[in-house]
């Protein structure tokens, strides 16, 4: 088995007029923790359902564990998935819907599942159709980890919930990196609060992958510059204009090189430079 | 017991490394006490579980962990003294830095500004 | 996929439970409310045959309905798609619970009426729909998933299911009621096994593809919900071709046009010309046996929609007379429309001599000259027929039931004193009288002595042979009866033995040769068919025959014949005699020429099919040189020779 376990080339999807994802290339290593940011309605559900097998790509095309997605189902069986607004049925309770589950899952791990619901706090007698948007987003993940699963996607899986829920859907995550071999996909349009788990944060922009950076990279080589233009000067690479009004301007700086390079540059002398915490330079990835 | 800063441009792993050789250095971890296991450490600090274990590993490979009696990553005998001894080191550099400020001419006040800046730059 | 179904069951449980319900507790309404009239069990089977005709279809439609447009939801994809079994088997499980719910239905229903459906208490619409419930109930369950899934609307899917069954079944229906009561003309059953199989195979290809387009949201959607509307439309399609198959194999075929009544002094047909009619398109001609024709009533374009799904034959009837000068004379009447009387022949065309409005009672009688009778409200009006043109001359005339009982009540001879019967005999070959004490035939100026014939008071009508009118009189033998042949010129003598009566049991082929039996054997014949051989019992008539030159033969019999022709059965008619030789018909089917020894050598040929009669009728009409068909597309001959073809 080799350790690419997700590669897509040039995925186009296109609901009637309205092009979703226009070529598309994603990839993930064996163990990595990817991040795709994106803002809402920018197509990382039309993603998720397209790697999953659930609708089918107009052009490209998709890897994932060593199969394509054909129609059969297969692929879903192999994946430990977060929906956005996890549904079940609400005649159910939490215990039947994880045993319904287990009936089709060939890895599926009973005790781990019920071990989950103790350690998440989730009444497993409790019924779907009484349950609160927190408790909900618990099931879902036991639901997507109980078959130890080597792939996770996971979409907005912490939006909308309280501390305490996230808290433990995040300690749910780490956790399953420790067990090792995980490689996980996660889908967000606010990436602050995993920034510690993510190894690399691909931003999805405009129906493709706009950027792809390291994780360490956005949260050590970064930079926020605050300087007095005189004049209107064009951007050097990797300076992306922040605001400000009259001639105080803000800007934020890219990498190491770029910064030095700002320094040494007379247009930006006396610019003040600190540190771009990392929210921001979501902010500005997802902007830009 | 150890806080990372997300925005710092030093790097996680970094941070826990220092962090847990500033623990020893209080006297909070003594040599023979086992060190968080990974997993705790990543649960506590919110971080990628391979970080910590890259930490680990460079601490090991330093000489701040040791394996004993099956254990992993005990703290050593030899990180008190590796610590004190980067106190040691961090405290002469510092001396020699500020003598030669103040025989360049440099007052207190001079100095303590200078120190400012570069704790905003480098922080 | 086992799972996924027993989820669908419990998703639906209560709508189910609730239709389970309603079909028990009817066994106890039935009982409780039955009107006295009916035990408990019939009841009971009513109750259940409601429930099957009108209760389980809407149930279907709901149960089916709802797990289609559910299958179709965004809350059930939600819940079910991430499952790890594909979207197509996901939706077929909704519709495999769906099913095996009905079937469950069904099964109760069927199990409280005992497992046996009172096939004869229903008319033909509802017997039909009950032997063929398995089709509809599952076309019903098919069309109203896929359709409920494709409009995401249960009531939509329902209703257009309903539509699209009624729009199957109807041709279906009129094909089968019409090969039940009138003829089998199309290959009902492969259509029948076409439609079904279409039925499935669109409704679950128009299912994957509307799973493809709309829950994987694959590329030419409108392309794949054009295909998905041509399958599912697709089985609708065999019914309809069938019943125009069906109409226009039915408007060629042929019927004879017989009289009304037919009786010992009816005169007879003329030779050598069929009057034959086309039941379904109202046409309705004289042919003769060179195939030439001439149309009395032309064909009947104004036919009314609900002809198209169900063809209504309409039958007329009609006589036949020839006149003097060669030509026919031809009476015919249709129902609620006016009679004609019509003159002509075959191959110069028919020209209508008069139109009777009191069409139902009227006929044509040979008396000194060819008259038509017709009875009206007001006493019964006879016309002479001459040819010509002008218009007939009416005049009225006694009852025939007032002169009848004059006849009765009179002797023989004083019978014809009515000159209105004396004339209508008068155009017999020969008419004889037998004396009150029975002993004496007399005719014109003949006389002849018979013991004890029977029959004294109905004038005998004579038959022409090659030396004259002859006379065959049955005439009792202490407890046996005889039959005397009073020739011209000769005294009587015995014929046969055993009683024989012209026009009831002894009949004159077309060329004058006389035939009857009045006794028949038993054969077994042993028929091949594909499961083996069956053994069946035929009638074989003992003929008596008389020929034209006075030759007698009796015991005549086709046994063997009968034992080796397939399929051999109905009526056996002679038709000729020539130079030793005889043609026989058997049934509507074969033509037989044998020699003297009807166990010695003979030929047959096989005749087109044509319309099984019930009662001695034949579709048969023999000429001179010829044997006319009225088959099923059309008027056939065949010679006495084998040569056979369409006219």
């Amino acid at each position: 088995m080799n350790d690419r376990i997700l590669e897509t080339k040039g995925l186009k999807k296109a609901f009637g007029p309205k092009e979703v994802l226009k070529g598309l290339n994603l990839s993930a290593e064996r163990g990595e923790v990817v991040g795709i940011l994106g803002r809402n309605g920018s197509g990382k559900t039309t993603l998720f359902s397209i790697l999953l097998d659930l609708m089918s790509a107009d052009g490209g095309s998709a890897e994932i564990l060593g199969l394509r997605p054909d129609g059969s189902g297969r692929l879903r069986g192999l994946i430990g998935y977060v929906p956005e607004k996890p549904a079940f049925h609400g005649f159910m309770t939490a215990r039947e819907v994880l045993e319904f589950r287990a009936r089709f899952f060939r890895h599926w791990d009973m005790a781990k599942a019920l071990d989950l619901c103790r350690k998440l706090e989730l009444d497993p007698a409790s019924r779907v159709s009484a349950m609160s948007k927190g408790n909900l987003a618990k099931l879902a993940w036991i639901a997507a980890t109980a078959h130890n699963p080597e792939l996770l996607l996971l979409d907005e899986p912490t939006s909308g919930l309280d501390y305490l829920v996230r808290d433990h859907i995040l300690n749910g995550l780490i956790h399953e990196l420790t067990e090792g071999g995980r490689t996980i996909i996660v889908a967000n349009h606010r990436m602050g609060e995993m920034g510690g788990i993510l190894d690399r944060v691909c931003v999805l922009k405009d129906g493709a992958i706009a950027a792809n950076h390291n994780a360490a990279f956005l949260t050590e080589e970064v930079f926020r510059a605050a300087a007095r233009l005189e004049s209107p000067v064009s951007l050097p690479a990797g300076v992306v204009a922040l605001g400000g009004g009259g001639a105080l301007r803000e800007f934020a700086v890219f990498g190491r090189e770029n910064l030095e390079r700002l320094k040494l540059d007379p247009a930006f002398a006396g610019a003040e430079i600190s540190p771009l915490s990392l929210e921001d330079s979501f902010k500005v990835l997802l902007g830009e | 017991m150890i806080t990372l800063n997300q925005n710092s441009q030093t790097p996680i792993y970094d941070q826990i490394k220092l962090g847990l050789k500033g623990l020893v250095k209080k006297g909070l971890l003594k040599p023979g006490d086992a060190a968080p296991s990974i997993r705790k450490m990543a649960l506590d600090l919110k971080v990628n579980p391979n970080t910590v274990a890259r930490a680990y590993r460079e601490l090991t490979a330093e000489g701040f962990f040791e394996s004993l009696r099956g254990q992993e990553n005990i703290i050593s005998p030899r990180a008190g003294s590796l610590a004190e001894h980067a106190a040691r080191r961090v405290s002469e550099s510092l001396e020699t830095a500020l003598k030669g400020a103040m025989e360049s001419g440099f007052s207190w006040a001079e100095v303590e500004k200078m120190i400012a800046a570069l704790k905003r730059k480098l922080l | 996929m086992k799972n996924l179904i027993i989820l669908q069951f419990r998703k639906s449980r209560l709508p189910f439970l609730v239709l389970a319900g309603a079909v028990l507790l009817s066994v106890p309404a039935a009982l409780l409310f039955r009107p006295d009239s009916f035990t408990g069990a019939e009841a009971v089977n009513i109750a259940m045959l409601f429930w099957a005709l009108a209760g389980l279809p809407l149930a279907i439609m709901t149960l089916a309905g709802t797990a289609g447009s559910d299958a179709a939801s965004d809350a059930s994809r939600a819940a079910e798609q991430p499952l790890p079994a594909s979207q197509y088997r996901q939706v077929l499980s909704g519709l495999a619970a769906a099913a095996a719910q009905t079937a469950l239905l069904l099964l109760a229903i069927y199990a409280i009426m005992g497992f046996s459906v009172p096939l004869d208490k229903l008319n033909f619409v509802n017997a039909h729909v009950a032997r063929h419930y398995a089709f509809y109930a599952a076309f019903l369950v098919l069309y109203s998933f896929t359709l409920s899934y494709a409009f995401r609307n249960a009531v939509a899917g329902g209703l257009a299911a309903a539509a699209l069954l009624v729009l199957t079944a109807l041709p279906l229906l009129s094909a089968a009621l019409f090969g039940e009561l009138l003829l089998d003309l199309i290959p009902l059953a492969f259509i029948n096994t076409l439609t079904a199989v279409l039925a499935l195979a669109g409704a679950l290809g128009a299912l994957h593809l509307l799973c493809r387009a709309y829950a994987r949201r694959e590329a030419g959607r409108t392309a794949k919900a054009l295909l998905s509307a041509l399958l599912l439309a697709a089985p609708v399609l065999p019914p309809f071709f069938g019943l125009a198959a069906l109409r226009a194999k039915a408007a060629d075929v042929t019927w004879p046009v017989y009289p009304l009544v037919i009786n010992s002094d009816t005169p007879q047909a003329a030779p050598g010309v069929m009057l034959a009619q086309k039941p379904f398109t109202g046409e309705v001609f004289l042919i003769d046996e060179a195939g030439r024709r001439a149309v009395v009533f032309p064909e009947d374009s104004d036919r009314g929609i609900p002809n198209y799904f169900f063809p209504v034959p309409s039958f007329v009837r009609g006589q036949t007379l020839s006149a003097s000068d060669g030509s026919v004379w031809i009476y015919c009447n249709r129902y609620d429309k006016p009679a004609v009387l019509m003159n002509g022949s075959a191959a110069a065309g028919l020209k209508l001599r008069s139109t009777l409005p009191d069409s139902r009672r009227a006929y044509l009688v040979r008396g000194k000259v060819p008259a038509i009778v017709e009875r009206r409200k007001n006493g019964a009006y006879y016309a002479p027929l001459r040819t010509g043109t002008g218009p007939l001359k009416w005049e009225k005339t006694g009852m025939p039931e007032a002169a009848a009982k004059r006849w009765l009540a009179g002797t023989g001879e004083e019978a014809l004193l009515d000159a209105f019967l004396r004339a209508r005999l008068a155009g017999a070959p020969g008419v004889a009288v037998v004396s009150t004490d029975g002993r004496t035939v007399t005719s014109g100026g003949e006389k002849w002595t018979v013991p004890g014939a029977l029959g004294s008071k109905s004038p005998i009508v004579g038959a022409r042979l090659n030396d004259g009118v002859n006379y065959i009189v049955p005439a009792g033998e202490g407890k046996d009866y005889a039959a005397y042949l009073c020739p011209p010129g000769k005294k009587a003598r015995k014929l046969w033995q055993g009683y024989f009566r012209f026009g009831s049991n002894l009949w004159s082929a077309t060329d004058g040769t006389l035939w009857g039996y009045n006794r028949k054997l038993r054969v077994e014949v042993t028929v091949k068919t594909i499961f083996g051989k069956t053994k069946k019992d035929l009638e074989s008539p003992q003929f008596n025959i008389l020929t034209r030159d006075g030759r007698s033969i009796e015991s005549f019999s086709l046994d063997q014949i009968l034992r080796d022709l397939p399929g051999a059965k109905g009526e056996i008619a002679l038709v000729r005699e020539e130079n030793g030789e005889f043609w026989f018909t058997i049934g509507n089917a074969y033509l037989v020429k044998t020699g003297a020894d009807p166990h010695g050598p003979y030929s047959y040929w096989k005749l087109p099919q044509s319309i099984q009669e019930k009662y001695w009728r034949s579709n048969l009409l023999a000429t001179r040189n010829r044997l006319l068909i009225a088959a099923l597309d059309g008027v056939h001959f065949i010679d006495w020779e084998g040569s056979s073809g369409k006219l």
